[in-house]
C-alpha cells in the first residue's frame, strides 16, 4: 500500500522503456523516495562511476506519502552521482510535479545510458515516450516549460527540465519543475545534462495513491494538519514572511556568514531582509506547494515588472551578505535568473563571492574579467552579470561553472572556498552554532542544511533550546536529525514540517499509509539505514573520513566581531562522539557489524 | 539605564517599528521589560510571546546576542545599557 507498484526503467541509449514491478520487500527496509531509490543505486551503480558518464543513473522517486494529503506530501527526490562532490546525491522539491507524477501510475523512474541527441520524456497515464528536445535545447526553464506544456495538449502538464546550466555541465546545475522549484544541490541537473535529457513532461494522471487504512490516515492528516496550523513557525511565521524570516535572526546572532565568510554580522541587513522584503513592496503573495497548509513561497514582482518566486533566505543571503551586496533588487534578480538558467542558488552566489575575496586578493586578475565588472563585494552589477557568465561557461564564467573549490584550487588556493566535500556552505556560520557545524561536516552530500538543521534546536529552541556554543551532547542530537529527515524525505514530506510534528506524527502517517506496522524504533533504524548505505557508497567512491571536516577559516580563525564573536567550530571535540554514536570505527568508516545489523551487506 | 529595543518579523510588519528606545530608572526582569515596551509601543508583546508562562517555542529574545533561554529566560534581570532583539515564533531553513 502506498505506493503505485511500478518502476519506469528508460534507456535513453537504447531508446527502451521498461515497466517493472516495485520492490516491495525493499521498501519495508528503505521507505521510498531518497532512501529507496538509494538502494537501488546502490545496487546497480559502480561507485567510481564519471558522474558525466553513461554508467551512471538518474532517478527520479516519490515515496509513500506522496500524492496523498498528508502535509507537503508532495515532494519528489533525484538520486544519482553526484558531480560537485562525487558522492551519492538526493535533491529534493516540492511544486506539483512529484504529486503528478506518482498520479500516472509510477512510483519512480531510472534513467541510463545517453541520448544521442536533446530528449525529454513524455508521461501520461496511458503514454510513455522518449521525444526530440532539440527544439528546447538552449532555452531558459521558463521558456522550456511553456513550450512544452503547449505541445503537451494538457494545460495542467507538470515540466520537470534543466536550464542551459545543466546542459553546459555546470557543476551545480539544479532540475526545476514548474519554473520555480529546485532540485537544487549537488549537480543533479548537470548528470540531466550530460544524458542529454532535457525534461520530463508529466501531462495528466488519473490514480490515487492506495492507502492501507484510509479512515485512520485521514484523522491522522487532520490531527498533524490541525498541529502546523497552530504551530506559531508553520502557522504563523513562515506563511507571513518566508523562510527570509532568518535575516534578522540569523545576523542578530552573530552568525551570518558576510564577505565570504570573513565576517559574521552584516551591516546591510535592514535594506535585504524578509521584512524588507514586505516592507518595500516586492512581496505579492504566498504560494503553496501540493497538499501544504504553511505555504511558505514567495510570490514577487520587482519594480521594472520582473516576476517570479523568492528569494528565499538562503538564495538571499548567498547573493547579498555572502557577496557582501545589500541591494534587494540584484539579489532577487539573481535567484530569478537561477531559477531560469537551472542552477543552485546556494553554489552559485558562494562561488561568486569567493571569487570577489580572490579578485579583491588580488589572485584573479582583472584582465581575466574581460569586459566585465570588478569582482568586488557590494557589487549588485557583479552579481547578475557573473550568474550568467556560470551558466554559459563563457569568460571566467567557465571557472566558475566548476563551483568554489575546483575555483579556488585551479588558482592554487583552496582554502578560500567555504565547501565540506567540495559543495558550498549554506547561511549559518558554524562557529556561532557548533552542531550545524558537526552537520555540515558529517553531511552524505557535503555542505548542507537540510539533512540536519541543528538551527532549529540551536536558535530557534524548537522543539527544544540547546546551547549554540556548546559541544557536549551534540553528536547525538546530528545523529537523530539525519535519521529522521532520511525519513521526512523518503516519504515524500517537505522538512518544514519538523518545525511542528514530531516523529509519533510520522510513524501514524506512514503506519496508516503503507500498513508496515512499524515501531517507533523500527521506522528510526530505517533512518539509520539509509544514511548508512549512502555513507558506504561514498566510502566505495573514494570520499574519505578525513573530509568530514570544515575549512580551516571557520576551524582556526575567530569570528572577528559581533555577537558571536571570538569563537572558532570546535569539529574535534565533536567529531569522535559523533563517530561513537554511530557504532562507526574511530575513524569513521561503518563496521562489518553495524552493516550487518542494518541488512546492508 | 537605556534599552534598545529592535523589533522584527511580523512584529515589525504589524507595529510598522523597528527600534525604540526605552529609558528605565531601575532594574527589570524581561516579563515586565515586555510589559513596559508593549506599553510603549501599544502592541500586547505579553500575549505575542507568552503562552501558560513560558516563551511560545521559536520565539527568541536576545539580550546584547544572548538568548535568555540561556540566562534565566522571564526571570532575567536587565540592569545595564542593553541591546534587546525580539522575534515572534518564525523560522526557515
Amino acid at each position: 500500500m502506498a505506493y503505485m507498484g511500478k518502476i519506469l526503467r528508460v534507456n535513453l541509449s537504447n531508446k527502451s522503456i521498461k515497466k517493472e514491478e516495485f520492490p516491495k520487500e525493499l521498501a519495508k527496509q528503505y521507505l521510498g523516495g531518497r532512501g529507496l531509490a538509494s538502494k537501488i543505486f546502490f545496487d546497480e551503480v559502480d561507485p567510481k562511476v564519471d558522474p558525466f558518464s553513461a554508467e551512471n543513473k538518474l532517478i527520479f522517486a516519490t515515496g509513500p506519502l506522496s500524492l496523498t494529503n498528508a502535509p507537503t506530501g508532495g515532494r519528489y527526490m533525484v538520486i544519482t552521482k553526484g558531480p560537485l562532490t562525487g558522492g551519492i546525491a538526493s535533491s529534493n522539491s516540492g511544486g506539483f510535479f512529484g504529486a503528478k507524477f506518482k498520479a500516472t501510475g509510477y512510483d519512480m523512474i531510472i534513467f541510463e545510458g545517453k541520448a544521442d541527441k536533446p530528449t525529454y520524456l513524455f508521461i501520461d497515464d496511458q503514454t510513455v515516450e522518449l521525444r526530440d528536445a532539440s527544439h528546447v535545447w538552449g532555452k531558459g526553464t521558463e521558456d522550456t516549460t511553456d513550450i512544452l506544456v503547449a505541445e503537451s495538449g494538457h494545460k495542467t502538464a507538470n515540466v520537470a527540465c534543466i536550464g542551459p546550466a545543466g546542459e553546459n555541465l555546470v557543476m551545480f546545475a539544479a532540475i526545476i519543475n514548474e519554473k520555480t522549484r529546485a532540485a537544487g544541490r549537488t549537480g543533479v541537473g548537470a548528470v540531466m545534462g550530460s544524458k542529454q535529457l532535457k525534461a520530463v513532461v508529466v501531462a495528466s494522471g488519473k490514480f490515487k495513491t492506495p492507502l492501507d487504512a484510509p479512515e485512520e490516515f485521514k484523522a491522522a492528516v487532520k490531527a498533524n494538519i490541525k498541529t502546523i496550523r497552530e504551530n506559531g513557525v508553520t502557522g504563523e511565521g513562515l506563511p507571513a514572511l518566508g523562510t527570509k524570516v532568518l535575516d534578522n535572526i540569523i545576523n542578530e546572532l552573530g552568525g551570518y556568514p558576510t564577505r565570504n565568510f570573513q565576517e559574521s554580522v552584516f551591516e546591510g541587513v535592514d535594506e535585504m531582509s524578509g521584512e524588507a522584503l514586505v516592507e518595500k513592496g516586492y512581496l505579492i503573495k504566498n504560494v503553496a506547494c501540493y497538499a501544504c497548509p504553511i505555504a511558505c513561497g514567495r510570490k514577487v514582482t520587482l519594480p521594472d515588472g520582473a516576476e517570479g518566486e523568492g528569494p528565499e533566505y538562503e538564495t538571499g543571503w548567498a547573493y547579498g551578505p555572502h557577496c557582501g551586496v545589500n541591494d534587494l533588487i540584484s539579489i532577487t534578480r539573481a535567484g530569478f535568473m537561477c531559477n531560469n538558467l537551472g542552477m543552485d542558488t546556494i553554489s552559485a552566489g558562494v562561488t561568486i563571492g569567493t571569487a570577489m575575496e580572490l579578485y579583491e586578493r588580488g589572485v584573479i586578475k582583472k584582465e581575466e574579467l574581460g569586459p566585465g565588472p570588478e569582482l568586488k563585494f557590494g557589487s549588485g552589477e557583479a552579481i547578475i552579470y557573473y550568474t550568467k557568465l556560470m551558466a554559459y561557461r563563457e569568460g571566467i564564467g567557465d571557472k566558475l561553472a566548476m563551483g568554489s573549490y575546483r575555483m579556488a584550487d585551479s588558482y592554487g588556493h583552496p582554502e578560500y572556498s567555504m565547501t565540506v566535500k567540495k559543495q558550498e556552505i549554506p547561511a549559518y556560520d558554524p562557529r556561532a552554532v557548533q552542531g550545524q557545524g558537526l552537520a555540515y561536516a558529517t553531511n552524505n552530500r557535503g555542505a548542507d542544511h537540510t539533512r540536519a538543521y541543528l538551527i532549529s534546536p540551536e536558535v530557534l529552541g524548537i522543539p527544544e533550546k540547546l546551547d549554540p556554543q556548546q559541544n557536549e551532547g551534540k553528536a547525538k542530537h546530528v545523529k537523530d536529525a539525519q535519521e529522521l529527515t532520511a525519513i521526512v524525505d523518503s516519504a515524500g514530506l517537505c522538512v518544514f514540517t519538523e518545525f511542528a510534528l514530531g516523529p509519533d506524527d510520522y510513524l501514524t502517517m506512514l503506519n496508516n499509509a503503507t500498513g508496515f506496522d512499524w515501531t517507533l524504533e523500527e521506522m528510526m533504524k530505517a533512518g539509520e539505514r539509509i544514511w548508512n548505505l549512502e555513507r558506504e557508497f561514498n566510502l566505495r567512491a573514494g570520499i574519505d573520513t578525513s573530509l568530514d571536516t570544515l575549512p580551516k577559516r571557520l576551524l582556526n580563525d575567530k569570528i572577528p566581531a559581533g555577537p558571536s564573536a571570538g569563537n572558532t567550530n570546535r569539529l574535534s571535540s565533536m567529531l569522535g562522539d559523533y563517530y561513537k554514536e554511530r557504532g562507526w570505527t574511530e575513524d569513521g568508516k561503518p563496521t562489518q557489524e553495524k552493516l550487518k545489523e542494518l541488512g546492508i551487506v | 539605564m537605556k534599552l534598545s529595543i529592535k523589533l522584527f518579523a511580523t512584529i515589525r510588519l504589524d507595529t510598522g517599528l523597528k527600534i525604540i528606545d526605552v529609558n528605565i530608572d531601575k532594574p527589570v526582569n524581561v516579563l515586565d521589560m515586555l510589559k513596559i515596551v508593549s506599553e510603549a509601543i501599544n502592541f500586547d508583546l505579553v500575549k505575542k510571546l507568552i503562552r501558560n508562562g513560558a516563551l511560545i517555542p521559536g520565539v527568541i529574545i536576545l539580550l546584547d546576542g544572548v538568548n535568555v533561554l540561556h540566562l534565566q529566560k522571564l526571570e532575567t534581570i536587565i540592569d545595564k545599557d542593553t541591546t534587546i532583539s525580539i522575534f515572534p515564533a518564525v523560522a526557515g531553513g
